[in-house]
Order: structure tokens, then C-alpha cells, then sequence
């Protein structure tokens, strides 16, 4: 029943998703603020991009609005808002984790003989369209809502001792509560001094944590669910979340989503070592 | 009587799950009362729940079982009815409760079909404690329970108890309400389907016939915005649902 572009209608849906209308495609963007009384705001701007379907919401047969989703809270809320831009507060007590927004179109009433020169032809030339019929649809928008968003990423890492890993090499521990980054005692000495001085704690970004978060999504790509339950992947999941990361699509890199999650290191350690000469 | 919620430190969480296998005498007697007035264990949420309901859930292990969740579901939901849903989802809040307030239920409910440390073992990690959103909605003691009434109350509101008993009346419906949360959260839909599940026996006759029915509701509802209908609409909708059942029936 969940509503995504992967469904197909029995009537035209205007949607970059499909070809059901030759040209033009409904578009959003949002904003989203939490404001002081704990309260999200959601600044929406939406284009219908089709004007027989902007007549149907000007003569209320029609409405526009999103779906703002909540999965973890079973929050499922239709908010009615205009073409153009429109303000709406939700509370956040209601919301935790992963919310999207799905923007839609939707008609009010049976809509019985509707035509427009740009639906495909398949459709006949007048169609006959249900009360609560999606026609239009925008792509989806994610963001977090998670207090564990806002802890700093190198709290779930921390240096250990592992004699039997090979020096000047690391290895990644998952089974714990924080990720242990494994290094033998000559090594993690090494690691832990640099970790302590501004100048080479940017290297050890790209050097260390960079590979080790790689590791990590790449694990998880491949369908290891071990560590769902530990602390550190409730943090590492709900920056993922933030960023619109999907960690269980494989055609995402694990470099690229490394690079993501932490800022571009090699560009702040390239900054630190051009201060550095 | 009321008194604040409040909930355990994250060091006291690590310390606590760490502590699992050395502290089984605890778990298998008296409990965690001693730890309550930690300050590690004594953080408040500035709201209120009532304890008094909470200490009245229900510990019998009778045949029925699902009347007694369901009757237990009632007590959490009313006990703690000012726990938002966003709190609903921290472990940190859930073990509290499991080791003080509900410890004696949780005991009776979970921990008390083995003598055996290793079986004891893993129904601590599996129900006292709530480390992720399916064992904070299915397993955990207490939050199941809270979970199970939010979710019938997101249906229908106006009669939470008798969604309650709707909802829990297999766990293949209850599976079904907590897993689809396109219908479940939806009161439109959600509570045209739980009518449908109290006026006609035949949907939920079988596992299979249920199973069918869902199917149906899934493949002609997707895409329809059920906000937009009344709740008669909803209902016809429904009711044509459960006339292709007793079709797809038939032809078996």
C-alpha cells in the first residue's frame, strides 16, 4: 500500500517516473526547520508543472500536498499545501529516525471525462478517474530526525591493543559498542599520538578512519545485520539517514559514502599538511 | 499515583548489558531496587506516568495469553500514555522499566520458563533489553505492549481497547499491523479493515484466508489516498475486498 514510483496506475499519473504524460513533471522542495517550542517546520515549494492538472487544484477537484513519513513513530500524516510555497508545523515528539516526504496530487471528488493533449494516447481521451486518485507525484525527500545525528562521529571509534595484528596494519572490530580500530602496541602508539596533534590528526582521517568506514558500509552492503543492535551503528545509522544514505543499496560506493560521512577528509588533510610546509 | 519517567545513563546501559551473566542471581531474585536512586539510573523526562497501573499488569501465564497481552497492552498504554512515541523509541527508557517498575512482570513473563544460565542468558539480552526498533516494538517486556496500543489507537481511536483485541487476535494480524506501516498508521484505511476483521469472521476463518485478504487490500488500495475518503467509502472499499476473498475461495 506504501505509495512510490514503482507503482503503476490504472489512470495517468503526471511523474518523472513514468511517460504517462508526454512532457513536464511535478517537482518540490522543502525546507526543514525545528523551531524552539519543539516543533518541525516544513517550508514547501511545489511545482505542479502541468496546467490541466493546476485547473483540477484552482477549482478544488483536486489537491496537492505530501505524505510525511515517520516509520519508527507510525507517523503517517497527509498534509494538504498549496502550488507555491506554504509553511507547516508538525510535532517532533511524534517523529524519530528516517522521515520522507512524498509530495502528491490528488482528486477530491470522481473525476469523469478529464482530457489533457499531452496524456498519452493509451489512455483513450477521456478518462475517468476515483475520488482519492494519485495524478501527480513528486520524487521523495528523507531527512532525520535523531538526536543521535548530532554526536560527533569519533566518539563511535576507539584505538585498541591487538598483538596478533601485523604491524603498521589496522583491522576493525564491529562487535562491541564503539568500532575498535585493532593495531599492535608499537602501532597504536603511533596512531594515538597522531590522533592527539592538530597537525596530523586530519592525516589520520584519511588514513585511518576513511578505510575503516569503507569497511564498514561495505559489510553492511553485503547484508551483515550482526551490529544492528550495538551503539555505534545507531549513531553511524542516523548520520546515514541525515545525508539521504541508503546503506543497503550496493550500487552506492563505500568510498563515496566514506567520503560522505566524513566531510572529505582528504581535503582537510591536504589543508592541514599545505599549513604544515 | 504519578511519578516522573526517567531513564538509565548510557554508561550504565553498557555496564548494565555487559553485566548480564554476573548479575543472574539478580535477575533470578529480588531484581535491580537497590540500583533505582543511582544517579546513573534516576535521569528524568520531566513527565509524568502512573505507577500504581503499571505495578497492576497482569503476571499469570494462563493458556490465553493474548488476553492477557492484550488486557497488560491497556495497562502500559494507559500508564504511560504521556511517553511520546520519539521517546517510545529509547532503549535507555524501555530497561528501566524492565529492571524496576515491570521487573517482577517482566520476570513472570519471559524469565520464567528456564533454570538454565545459557537459555536465561538470552531471554535477558531478548526481553529486558531494546537495542533496535523491531526488539523495541516485538520483544522487549514492556514496549511491546506500549507499542501494540499505540498502533491500535492510531487506528481507531475512539475504541482503543477493542482495536486491541482485534489486532492481537492472531499473531498474523498483529504482524501485519505493526510490519505495514502504509496501512496500519493510516486511520482511514487501518480502521475500515479492523471493522472488516470484527463483522466478518470469514477473512480471518484461516491464516491463508487473512493472508488473501491482505493481498487484495495491498494490490487494489496501492495508490489511493484513503484521507480523501469517509469512512464509509473506506468501508465499501473494504467490504469489496472481502467479497474478492470469498471469490478467490471459491475458485480454490
Amino acid at each position: 500500500m506504501k505509495i512510490n514510483e514503482r507503482m503503476r496506475y490504472p489512470h495517468p499519473v503526471l511523474s518523472e517516473f513514468s511517460s504517462d504524460y508526454s512532457t513536464g513533471e511535478m517537482s518540490a522542495d522543502f525546507l526543514q526547520q525545528q523551531t524552539d517550542d519543539n516543533q518541525l517546520k516544513i517550508i514547501s515549494d511545489i511545482t505542479i508543472g502541468n496546467d490541466d492538472l493546476s485547473s483540477l487544484i484552482s477549482v478544488q477537484k483536486a489537491a496537492s500536498g505530501y505524505f510525511l513519513v515517520s516509520r519508527r513513530t507510525y507517523f503517517n500524516h497527509l498534509q494538504e499545501a498549496p502550488p507555491g510555497k506554504s509553511e507547516k508545523f508538525f510535532d517532533l515528539s511524534q517523529l524519530h529516525g528516517l522521515v520522507t516526504i512524498r509530495p502528491v496530487v490528488w482528486t477530491l471528488n470522481d473525476l469523469n471525462g478529464f482530457s489533457s493533449p499531452l496524456i498519452d494516447a493509451e489512455f483513450g481521451e477521456a478518462i475517468n478517474i476515483g475520488k482519492g486518485s494519485i495524478i501527480a507525484m513528486g520524487p521523495e525527500f528523507r531527512f532525520s530526525i535523531d538526536p543521535k545525528k548530532f554526536k560527533p562521529f569519533e566518539t563511535i571509534f576507539k584505538l585498541a591493543v591487538d598483538e596478533s595484528v601485523e604491524p603498521g596494519t589496522i583491522e576493525v572490530d564491529t562487535d562491541d559498542e564503539k568500532i575498535g580500530i585493532l593495531a599492535e602496541s608499537a602501532t597504536h602508539t603511533a596512531l594515538d599520538s597522531m590522533r592527539n596533534l592538530p597537525a596530523t590528526r586530519s592525516v589520520m582521517l584519511s588514513a585511518v578512519y576513511m578505510p575503516v568506514v569503507a569497511d564498514i558500509v561495505s559489510r553492511l552492503q553485503n547484508g551483515d545485520r550482526s551490529f544492528e543492535a550495538r551503539r555505534w551503528f545507531q549513531v553511524f545509522a542516523a548520520k546515514c539517514d541525515d545525508l539521504g544514505i541508503q546503506l543497503d543499496d550496493p550500487s552506492v560506493s563505500p568510498l563515496r559514502v566514506a567520503q560522505m560521512l566524513l566531510k572529505a577528509p582528504l581535503r582537510q588533510t591536504t589543508k592541514a599538511m599545505e599549513a604544515a610546509s | 499515583m504519578s511519578r516522573e519517567v526517567k531513564y538509565i545513563s548510557e554508561a550504565a546501559l553498557a555496564d548494565l548489558r555487559k553485566s548480564v551473566r554476573s548479575n543472574l542471581e539478580l535477575y533470578r531474585g529480588p531484581g535491580f531496587q537497590h540500583l533505582e536512586d543511582e544517579p546513573s539510573w534516576d535521569i528524568g523526562l520531566k513527565i509524568d506516568y502512573d505507577q500504581e497501573l503499571l505495578r497492576t499488569l497482569d503476571l499469570t501465564q494462563q493458556q490465553n495469553i493474548v488476553e492477557v497481552d492484550r488486557k497488560n497492552s491497556l495497562i502500559v498504554g494507559q500508564a504511560l500514555a504521556e511517553l511520546t512515541p520519539s521517546l517510545a523509541n529509547e532503549e535507555l527508557v524501555w530497561v528501566r522499566i524492565s529492571h524496576l517498575d515491570c521487573f517482577e512482570y517482566s520476570k513472570a513473563r519471559w524469565l520464567s520458563d528456564t533454570d538454565e544460565d545459557e537459555a536465561l542468558v538470552a531471554s535477558i539480552h531478548a526481553h529486558l533489553f531494546a537495542p533496535t526498533q523491531t526488539t523495541i516494538r516485538d520483544d522487549h517486556a514492556v514496549s511491546r505492549l506500549w507499542w501494540n496500543y499505540h498502533i491500535a489507537r492510531s487506528c481507531m481511536p475512539d475504541d482503543v481497547e477493542k482495536a486491541l483485541g482485534l489486532i492481537l487476535k492472531t499473531a498474523d494480524i498483529r504482524s501485519n499491523f505493526v510490519e505495514r506501516i502504509w496501512m496500519s498508521s493510516r486511520e482511514r484505511i487501518a480502521g475500515a479493515i479492523l471493522r472488516a476483521i470484527d463483522d466478518r469472521a470469514e477473512i480471518t476463518a484461516t491464516e491463508s484466508s487473512f493472508r488473501t485478504f491482505m493481498k487484495i487490500i495491498n494490490r487494489y488500495g496501492g495508490g489511493i489516498v484513503f484521507e480523501a475518503l469517509s469512512e464509509a467509502e473506506a468501508d465499501k472499499f473494504v467490504g469489496e475486498c472481502c467479497d474478492r476473498v470469498a471469490k478467490v475461495s471459491e475458485a480454490a
